[in-house]
């Protein structure tokens, strides 16, 4: 019985939308600061790329991609309706905002309709990351989903992971990008994933002490099945690795630090941000409120994502490592 | 021909509509899941059977349907159905697995029947025909085939392992009857140990289930004693688990509490309708008038002994002691008080484990729930009403070594309170009309003993000649496990067992996975001569032994009658198969003995509906014949087909121990029978320097402990099996809903075992352990519950088969569960001497497997 | 108005499985696919055990989480409450599962044949009545209840207007029938038996209703 129907695919797709978000609205920033228009591409750039592959992700997961303009309909009701329409509104904004950054387009020149446009990503692509929070939100049946602090722990998740994005280039060569910016995003990065301990440590502590298919559900993360991803791959390398290399590039900035040091807070706080929606669907999923179905859900607390969903993750993986690779030797050249 | 043992190709000829079509037609059938054969309708599209649903007309099932009969249709489409005959090339064993060509059908009428000659005409014994219960139980066909193959040969008896052995034994000796039950409708309380009707177990579940529930709902209050909380502890009441084999003990210390303690008890009754009065001699035997021999009893009133019939005795004594003619006797119910005195509760506690307070507290509900001196009026005649009643049968309360001897207390609940057939209470389900009594009217022997081919019953002869030791089990029941015993030892037991099979025929029956010890299975089967067997897959009866396979006809492709209601078929059989009474009226036509088979149908049928003894006769032709002989000339086959027949709803015949027979019969409260038999056996048995146990000949309720209840290191627990009621034998498994269902069911595939004694044992949920018992040992999934007596192992029947095409191989990531009769050793020590039951739970220890 | 319902007596139900068994037939459900489970769970330390055996399928919310969060309107509830799937609407986000509290629908990522010889005939009608990529469950057997309307039957009262499961119940645990008719025989199971549903705190409205079991468990929804 397939009873856990969101797994890696969709932990997949969380994360690269709501990582877009955060690219995307830093570089956004940026550019409206007027500061380091090469960031602000990058970011739109990282934006689109990111939503485009988590919407592969997506379609890929369902049953029935060729019919999946039909989610546009629903939007009375349907928070993936909404978020349908928001994703697809971010994604052709991203499109058009990196457009302004060629010259072969003839609005290219035109400032204030890039910044204008460059608000409205910034908005579609907080609705984004806030959007990926509000999908599990609204359900009353899980209690680890049904509680406000889940949009607000995927929006600053999806900030963190798309300043990492952003981040990563330079971490490979300080000098691509200006040393102020990388500096401050650093910071930025530190905070959101000092908020996101803070958060994640409310909602445990809250839940470890309230309804009982709310507790068996934090035990899941704590000491259940997902224990080992929750500990090693959230809180070690999510969170912990990330923090302590920042708090080391600080140290190190006088004395520069070695490239892989911020190259791997980056790659670190990715993976975290991965974990961390994995995690959430698995726990989320695995212990429902109708307590005494313990022997028919019986194992698929161990949700284990099939041979089909590994290689195609890693194949859309693979697919974004290398655009981004590629974009950014081609849009971060000096 | 290869082609045969590799998975067949899905076969052409079934085109099926894939909407719902104008074809769609409903039939009605009964269904052969088990023996219930609830009516049922079968929907029919462009010729193949696409849904089963209980047919509303059949006032037993009142429609309904279980798991296993919705899922019967699975049985038509099994892409492992043997298509052709088939015979053995390759080595015969237990686990083999068989090699076959596919031979025509004229080679195996002919070989089949030139074997079963060959055995007839050497007039010597051999032969054995083994079916399976649910789908031929007094079937004509079967039956009259069997009686004229073996005709006035000896046969062996193979069979039977899961009955309720003690049941049955004690329904023969109390009621007349094969099985007794509940009558539901009326009683307000319910004691059932052991595998409980209604709730689980696979034969004759639905209207069983019906009546329960109902008078559950109604307020009938249901007090279950097992070792394990299966669905029947779930629902009951009162769950109270028991140590295997001692619910007797439990039962002995409730008839205390009755005739000692509370001093309660159906006094009337006993007086007139019972042995209660009937003196007893210090020999245990009846003191009999010495001119007429008719028992006497005590007139307390006259002070004067009187025979029992005498219409001057004004009150039967039923306690005390007297003198009669010099012989000091007391009543056989004073003896029955005597022999429960020392069975207390407590004393009980220590030995089953129940609190002595709850059998104290059970005891007084049943008691006074029984209303005793209360009568009700139902069909304008007067009955005592007495909605209290204890049923017991069932694969684990009834069949232990010791079964009758420690056990006959829940009979005698039920006798003591005076609800045996009265409304509310104990009756009789199958009525045997020819079980008389003696002259006073009391069951006696040999009409006691369960005579399945044998007819009159074996006379004692030393040395013993037959494998299943008729000789020394006068009043045995299903005496297959002494033949295993026996013919497995060839060299012992006087020989007796120094028989071989010659010829063996089977349908729709797996023993080799149901029955018991498959060391001494083999050396018998493998030793056997000829084997035939029809059958639906390749199981592993046939994967093993079978010399020719024949391909069999599933119940959608049948005719049968039973239960007033035809079974007919829906579809064609997906190959070229023949209805079974053909195949069998062509063997028996080359073997030479039509007309004996005829002659035996002819047994069924009335004139002018007898059959032509010379000519084979034609399914169809017979069974219009059959239904016309029993209902009338309207109601031959044309009528049956179209209205599906004339169940109806069960009544009781109350009493008809005392309205039917002439003289009315007595029931017991002392089996005198057992120390007049036991007595004459004994003497046999001297004569011949014949060791022998008479303790299970014990006319009163006893305690003899077995080897479940002392130590026998290292076999430190007891296993035992169970059936959940989706399924029922052996061939349920090989259906994939059901196979399905199971896997489901977090208990089912798992050995189920008490969690503090499996952390005991360092064992964790879902570990492989080993189940070991004395004669061998099996790999099975943990399973820890609470749910479980913890010195208790429950494994479900039937499981783990290891035959190549079924759907358990396709469906089953391992065999799941564990083939329980790996374990269950069958040795003499283990046969009570009695009725011949072998002791259903097996001793064992359990242990973590390697890689777990 | 038409509301249908169904209750589900747990005083009689012996989780037998055979409403399990029924439904897969009926319906035509291949293997691996399930609308109607079995909910076993075991409470309590020995000898003081409770056992829970209670069937439970879409409970036919009348404020259904599923058909609020479906972005394509596939899952929609009619008119007399039965809430159904349009399977050539639904996309396969699989949403509607995660949110569903009684994990009452299932995605059905292809069909598996039983045995290994590949689809028997019986597979392969079955497979004609279901889509693959799409998510599925109870519908009530709304199929026999249009059918069986349409001829003048009365669902919950003639068999062949009425779900297999209710039809099937050896025990006669199931009541099936217009929770909107006060003379119903679920209507009298809801307001006098006191036949309830499972999580009504979720605000869900169920359809189904339970008598709760004689001898309930400690914790959980029995």
């Amino acid at each position: 019985m397939a009873i856990l129907p969101w797994g890696l695919m969709i932990a997949s797709y969380l994360f690269l939308g709501g990582a877009a978000g955060g690219a995307f609205l830093v570089g956004g920033l940026l550019d409206l600061q007027g500061k380091n228009s090469k960031l602000s591409k990058w970011g739109g750039y990282v934006g689109a790329l990111a939503i485009v592959v988590g919407l592969g992700f997506l379609l890929l997961d369902l049953g029935h991609p060729e019919r999946a303009f039909l989610a546009f309909v629903n939007v009375g009701s349907s928070v993936m309706t909404w978020g349908t329409w928001i994703i697809s509104a971010f994604a052709v904004v991203a499109v058009a905002y990196i457009s302004f950054y060629f010259g072969m387009f003839p609005w290219s020149k035109l400032v204030r309709a890039r910044k204008a446009l460059a608000a409205v990503g910034m908005v579609l692509a907080f609705a984004t990351m806030y959007y990926t929070g509000i999908l599990v939100g609204v359900a009353e049946s899980r209690p680890l989903w049904s509680q406000a602090a889940i949009p607000v722990l995927f929006t600053i998740s999806g900030a963190s992971a798309g300043i990492a994005m952003l981040l990563m280039p330079s971490a490979l060569s300080k000098k691509e990008v200006g040393d102020e910016e990388v500096h401050g995003l650093e910071r930025t990065d530190a905070l959101l994933i000092g908020a996101e301990v803070f958060v994640i440590a409310s909602i445990v502590f809250v839940l470890a002490n309230s309804t009982s298919a709310a507790a068996l559900s934090v035990q899941t993360l704590l000491t259940g099945d997902l224990s080992l991803l929750f500990w090693a791959g959230l809180v070690g390398v999510g969170l912990a690795l990330p923090l302590l290399l920042y708090a080391g590039t600080w140290t190190f900035r006088k004395h520069k630090a070695p490239t892989w040091v911020a190259f791997l807070a980056s790659f670190s706080v990715l993976v975290g941000g991965l974990t961390l929606r994995y995690v959430v669907l698995g726990a989320g999923q695995s212990y429902e409120m109708t307590q005494g179905l313990g022997f028919t859900v019986a194992g698929i607390a161990i949700y284990v994502p099939t041979m089909t969903e590994i290689t195609l993750a890693a194949g859309l993986f693979l697919v974004f490592a290398v655009a981004y690779a590629l974009g950014a030797r081609m849009l971060l050249r000096k | 021909m290869s082609s045969l043992v590799s998975p067949p190709k899905l076969f052409e000829v079934f085109k099926l509509q894939q909407t719902s079509s104008p074809s769609d037609t409903w039939i009605k059938s009964a269904c052969r899941m088990c023996p219930a054969f609830d009516a049922i309708r079968v929907l029919v599209r462009d010729g193949q059977p696409v849904r089963i649903e209980g047919e509303p007309n059949d006032p037993r099932s009142l429609g309904h349907i279980c798991a296993k009969g919705n899922s019967g249709i699975w049985l038509h489409y099994d892409p492992y159905r043997v298509k052709a005959p088939l015979k053995r090339t390759g080595p015969k064993g237990m686990y083999e697995l068989g090699k076959w060509v596919e031979i025509s059908w004229d080679e195996a009428y002919n070989t089949i029947a030139s074997k079963i000659s060959q055995v007839r005409a050497k007039g010597e014994d051999g032969i054995v025909m083994y079916s399976s219960y649910s789908a031929l139980p007094y079937s004509q066909t079967w039956a009259s085939f069997t009686s004229a193959a073996i005709g006035t040969n000896e046969n062996i008896h193979l069979g039977m392992n899961w009955c309720g052995h003690t049941a049955h034994y004690l329904s023969r000796v109390a009621h007349l009857g094969f099985t007794s039950v509940v009558d539901y409708d009326l009683c307000n309380y319910l004691i059932q140990p052991g595998r409980t009707h209604g709730m689980e177990g696979g034969a004759t579940f639905v209207p069983r289930a019906n009546k329960v529930a109902n008078a559950h709902a109604r307020g009938m209050k249901i007090v279950n004693f097992d070792p394990r909380m299966g669905a029947a502890g779930a629902k009951a009441d009162e769950w109270w688990p028991v140590l295997p084999g001692t619910d007797g003990a439990v039962a002995s210390a409730m008839l205390e509490v009755l005739l000692v303690e509370l001093q309660k008890y159906d006094v009337d009754f006993i007086k007139k309708n019972t042995n209660g009065p009937y003196l007893v001699g210090p020999d245990g035997l009846y003191v009999r008038d010495p001119s007429n021999k008719k028992p006497l009893v005590w007139d307390s009133v006259d002070k004067v002994a009187k025979t029992y019939d005498d219409k001057s005795v004004k009150d039967f004594a039923i306690l005390g002691s007297f003198n009669v003619n010099g012989v000091d006797c007391k009543p056989a119910f004073q003896l029955l008080k005597d022999a429960v005195t020392p069975m207390s509760p407590e004393w009980a506690e220590g030995v089953s484990g129940v609190p002595a307070q709850v059998i104290r507290r059970i005891a007084t509900e049943f008691v006074n729930a029984a209303q005793i001196g209360s009568t009700i009026t139902i069909d304008g005649k007067t009955l005592p009403f007495r909605p209290a009643a204890v049923e017991y049968y069932g694969g684990n309360a009834s069949n232990h070594l010791h079964g009758v001897a420690n056990g006959m207390s829940w009979e005698l609940l039920n006798t003591v309170v005076g609800n045996q057939d009265a409304p509310g209470g104990h009756c009789n389900d199958t009525i045997w009309p020819w079980l008389r009594g003696g002259p006073d009217g009391m069951i006696e022997h040999p009409a006691a003993s369960y005579t399945l081919v044998k007819s009159p019953p074996y006379k004692f002869v030393f040395p013993p000649q037959s494998p299943e030791l008729e000789e020394f089990f006068p009043l045995g029941d299903h005496l297959g496990a002494v033949a295993y015993v026996t013919m497995s030892d060839p060299t012992n037991y006087w020989g007796a067992g120094n028989k071989k099979i010659e010829f063996m025929m089977l349908h729709a029956t797996n023993p080799v996975l149901s029955m018991y010890d498959p060391p001494k299975m083999e050396r018998i089967w493998k030793d056997a001569e000829f084997i035939a067997y029809f059958c639906l897959t390749i199981d592993e009866s046939a994967e093993g032994f079978a010399d020719i396979i024949l391909p069999d006809r599933c119940y959608l492709e049948e005719y049968q009658i039973l239960n007033d209601w035809l079974m007919q078929p829906v579809a064609s059989p997906p190959a070229n198969i023949p209805f079974l009474h053909d195949a069998l009226s062509e063997i028996a036509s080359r073997a030479g003995f039509l007309k004996d088979y005829n002659t035996a149908l002819n047994a069924s049928l009335v004139d002018p509906y007898k059959v032509d003894v010379n000519s084979k006769v034609p399914t169809e032709d017979l069974f219009d014949r059959l239904l016309k002989s029993k209902y009338g000339a309207e109601k031959g086959l044309t009528w049956f087909k179209a209205n599906g027949g004339v169940k109806t709803a069960q009544k009781f015949t109350y009493q008809p121990w005392k309205f039917m027979l002439n003289p009315p019969r007595r029931l017991p409260v002392y089996v005198e029978m057992h120390v007049e038999v036991a007595k004459e056996l004994k003497k046999n048995m001297d004569a011949n320097g014949v060791k022998w146990d008479f303790s299970d000949y014990s006319p009163v309720p006893t305690w003899i402990p077995s080897h479940l209840h002392v130590d026998t290191p290292p076999y430190d627990l007891i296993a035992m099996a169970y059936l959940q009621s989706y399924h029922t034998y052996t061939w349920t498994n090989q259906v994939p809903t059901l196979a399905e269902i199971s896997l489901e069911d977090p208990y089912a595939s798992y050995v189920m075992i008490n969690t503090k004694t499996a952390e005991a044992r360092g064992i964790k949920d879902g570990d492989l352990i080993w189940v070991e018992s004395e004669i061998g040992k099996a790999k099975g999934r943990a399973r820890l519950t609470e749910a479980i007596h913890p010195r208790v192992v429950a494994i479900h029947r039937s499981m783990a088969g290891w035959a190549r095409n079924s759907i358990v191989k396709d469906l089953y990531r391992m065999n799941a569960g564990i083939a329980y009769q790996t374990l269950r050793p069958t040795k003499m020590e283990y046969i009570d001497k009695l009725t011949a039951t072998l002791e259903n739970c097996i001793k064992v220890k359990v242990y973590k497997a390697e890689g777990s | 108005m038409t509301r249908y319902a169904m209750v589900i007596d747990l005083t009689r139900c012996i989780g037998c499985t055979a409403c399990i068994a029924a439904c897969k037939m009926k319906n035509g459900l291949p293997k691996g696919v399930q609308w109607n489970n079995m909910v076993y769970d075991e409470q309590g330390t020995y000898p003081n055990v409770r056992r829970l055996l209670m069937p439970k399928a879409c409970q036919q919310c009348a404020d259904p989480p599923c058909v609020k969060v479906c972005p394509t309107g596939a899952s929609h509830k009619r008119a007399d409450g039965i809430v159904l799937v349009d399977y050539s609407k639904c996309i396969g986000c699989k949403y509607c599962i995660a949110v569903c509290p009684y994990d009452a629908r299932q995605f059905i990522p292809g069909l598996q044949p039983y045995y290994q010889s590949g689809l028997t005939p019986l597979e392969l009608t079955w497979q004609a009545q279901h889509q693959t990529g799409v998510v599925e469950k109870c519908t009530f057997c709304a199929d026999k209840i249009d059918a069986g309307v349409a001829q003048g039957l009365k669902p919950g009262v003639d068999r062949d207007a009425t779900p297999s499961c209710v039809i099937t119940c050896p025990t006669s645990a199931r009541i099936f029938g217009d929770l909107d008719d006060p003379k119903s025989a679920v209507s009298a199971f809801v307001n006098n038996r006191h036949a309830i549903p499972i999580l009504p705190e979720l605000g869900t409205n169920p359809s189904t209703f339970y008598i709760p079991p004689s001898r309930p468990a400690s914790k959980g929804v029995f």
